[in-house]
């Protein structure tokens, strides 16, 4: 009885837990096929921040947003950039009115930025790795 | 006159040419619009601070306001290439009737990824929310804590300078360096008011903020070594009464004329996972003038729950003027008593003022604040906060109760 509450609570903080990946699948960068560079989450963290845009012998990278309402893009934001929605807009409000950057754009949905990833090399985004064609892409797992 | 002005007209004609075919040539360049505002409400139990003078939230009144705090402002950016643009942010706010000011217009120079040079009118960075002040949405409170973030510390809001932003990263820790070069003059508010005009030139400031994951912190340093703050006409008849008697030397002494003003800064913000806390501490030496020094701090510690955001906030302010300014005064009066005790006792009578101007500067407050904030799904946040004032130098308390919806797009 004891142990069946046990893996009940267990399932349940798991469930809370894996949230938002539970359900949507997993969460990972996309880059285009050709990139070499070791690309890891604190980069590509600093490039959706403004805060670094290329290696020194690299290309510049221009990162793409998923829209506003697309749930991987609160995953992203909390899960890579370590911020809720809020605290993210609020950072990007004192860079625009300080003159110190701009966020990165969005493309128009799922599709696109992954149209651009593979057609251009400098684009970067990320994606639910169930719904593309991993083998197409430089794909970076955050695990 | 008149035909000079024509004269003005006629040669701008050709640069509206060469202008408009640059445009029609190279039509796409890249242009954008943000703005923000605020809306606001506040509520002062009590107005006895403002007779006094010395309190730094001497907009308040008595009743209920709405104009303290709300604003609307507009920021427009020209993206002449991915290295130049040019950006202005006008803001209006409705204390001043709406009546816009640019605090912003500079021309952008993106020379690398790590750096920015700006030249233009800024906002000087003198605090951690100096240059962002404006914008409501970008911090917990209604308004960042008056004690430190006082109407007359924004005497020189904005600088006429040319800035570089450098920034790099090492391991896991994310630097900015901030420097400016430049001088200001512009009218600020002061008590009761009154306005004045300030003006400053030579100046310059260095700032290193430093990133870590879930640490951050600031550190600045600035000098203002030719400042001048003009004198309100309140006491302007205390330096005539100087002059006259002959004690020009402690005029000059007094007024805050090329004098040297320096700011230090340090403030540190820790957010870690729902947690915040966030301290700063400023302290400003004038070079012997009326002006005092100052020495304000404040610490906020808050948590998030979902949307909402929770948060108390406990700050001091103090500034301080011990020079004895009117010893010569008292010492000349002392002399001449014997003989002429009508003229000693007007000696007297201007050392008391002197004493009495230097001691209205002097402030000692503290408050409390606790304080709401909602953050809706889109970029608008509402805010209430209750700050409690308290001035211990004259013995008076007060109760500021404000609401505000802070938006940007």
């Amino acid at each position: 009885m004891i142990s069946t509450l046990r893996l009940m609570t267990l399932s349940t903080l798991l469930y809370l837990s894996g949230g938002l990946t539970a359900i949507a699948g997993e969460l990972v960068i996309i880059a285009h096929p050709s990139i070499q560079h070791p690309l890891d989450a604190d980069f590509v963290s600093q490039l959706y921040l403004g805060k670094q845009r290329s290696y020194q012998n690299g290309i510049d990278f221009i990162p793409l947003q998923l829209p506003e309402d697309d749930p991987l893009r609160r995953q992203f934001t909390e899960q890579v950039l370590n911020k809720s929605p809020s605290q993210l807009r609020a950072y990007w409000a004192k860079r625009i009115f300080t003159g110190k950057g701009k966020p990165p754009s969005s493309a128009v949905n799922r599709n696109q930025a992954i149209k651009l990833v593979l057609e251009d090399r400098q684009f970067l985004s990320y994606a639910d790795i169930d719904t593309i064609d991993a083998k197409q892409f430089r794909v970076i797992r955050l695990k | 006159m008149r035909e000079q002005n024509f004269r003005h007209w006629l040669a701008l004609f050709p640069c509206l040419l060469i202008l408009s075919s640059i445009s029609s040539v190279k039509a796409d360049i890249d242009w954008d619009l943000h703005g923000f505002g605020t809306l606001s409400g506040a509520y002062m139990d009590d107005d006895a601070m403002n007779q006094t003078g010395s309190t730094e939230i001497n907009e308040f009144e008595r009743g209920v306001q709405y104009d303290v705090d709300s604003k609307l402002a507009l920021q427009g950016s020209l993206h002449f290439n991915p290295q130049f643009s040019f950006t202005a942010q006008a803001v209006a706010p409705a204390i001043d009737d709406f009546e816009p000011e640019i605090e912003w217009g500079y021309l952008s120079w993106w020379v690398s990824d790590a750096l920015i040079i700006r030249t233009g009118r800024l906002r000087r960075p003198n605090y951690l929310y100096s240059d962002n002040l404006r914008v409501g949405y970008t911090y917990p409170w209604v308004r960042p804590p008056s004690e430190v973030y006082s109407r007359d510390s924004q005497f020189f809001a904005s600088v006429d300078a040319i800035n570089a932003l450098y920034n790099w990263t090492v391991d896991d820790w994310h630097f900015e360096f901030e420097t400016y070069f430049g001088k200001s003059s512009r009218r600020a508010d002061f008590i009761a008011g009154q306005s004045v005009k300030t003006s400053t030139r030579n100046d310059f400031g260095i700032f290193l903020s430093m990133e870590y994951d879930w640490l951050n912190l600031r550190f600045g340093y600035q000098q203002l070594p030719d400042s001048t703050i003009d004198t309100i006409s309140s006491v302007q008849p205390l330096y005539d009464g100087l002059n006259v008697a002959g004690f020009g030397d402690i005029v000059d002494d007094l007024e805050v004329e090329n004098k040297q003003i320096e700011y230090f800064n340090f403030a540190s913000g820790i957010d870690y996972d729902d947690w915040l806390m966030l301290f700063e501490y400023i302290y400003i030496p004038v070079e012997n003038s009326i002006a005092p020094d100052e020495t304000s701090w404040y610490l906020t510690t808050g948590r998030r729950f979902g949307k909402w955001t929770l948060h108390y906030t406990y700050a001091e302010r103090k500034r301080n003027n011990r020079t004895d300014f009117s010893a010569p005064v008292r010492e000349q009066a002392a002399l001449i008593a014997p003989v002429n005790p009508a003229a000693a006792g007007g000696l007297n009578f201007l050392a008391d003022s002197i004493d009495t101007t230097r001691d209205l500067l002097a402030i000692d407050n503290e408050s409390h604040y606790i304080g709401l904030r909602y953050d809706f799904d889109n970029p608008v946040a509402i805010k209430a906060e209750l700050q409690q004032i308290n001035d211990k130098r004259n013995g008076y308390d007060s109760e500021l109760f404000s609401v505000a919806l802070d938006f940007f797009f």
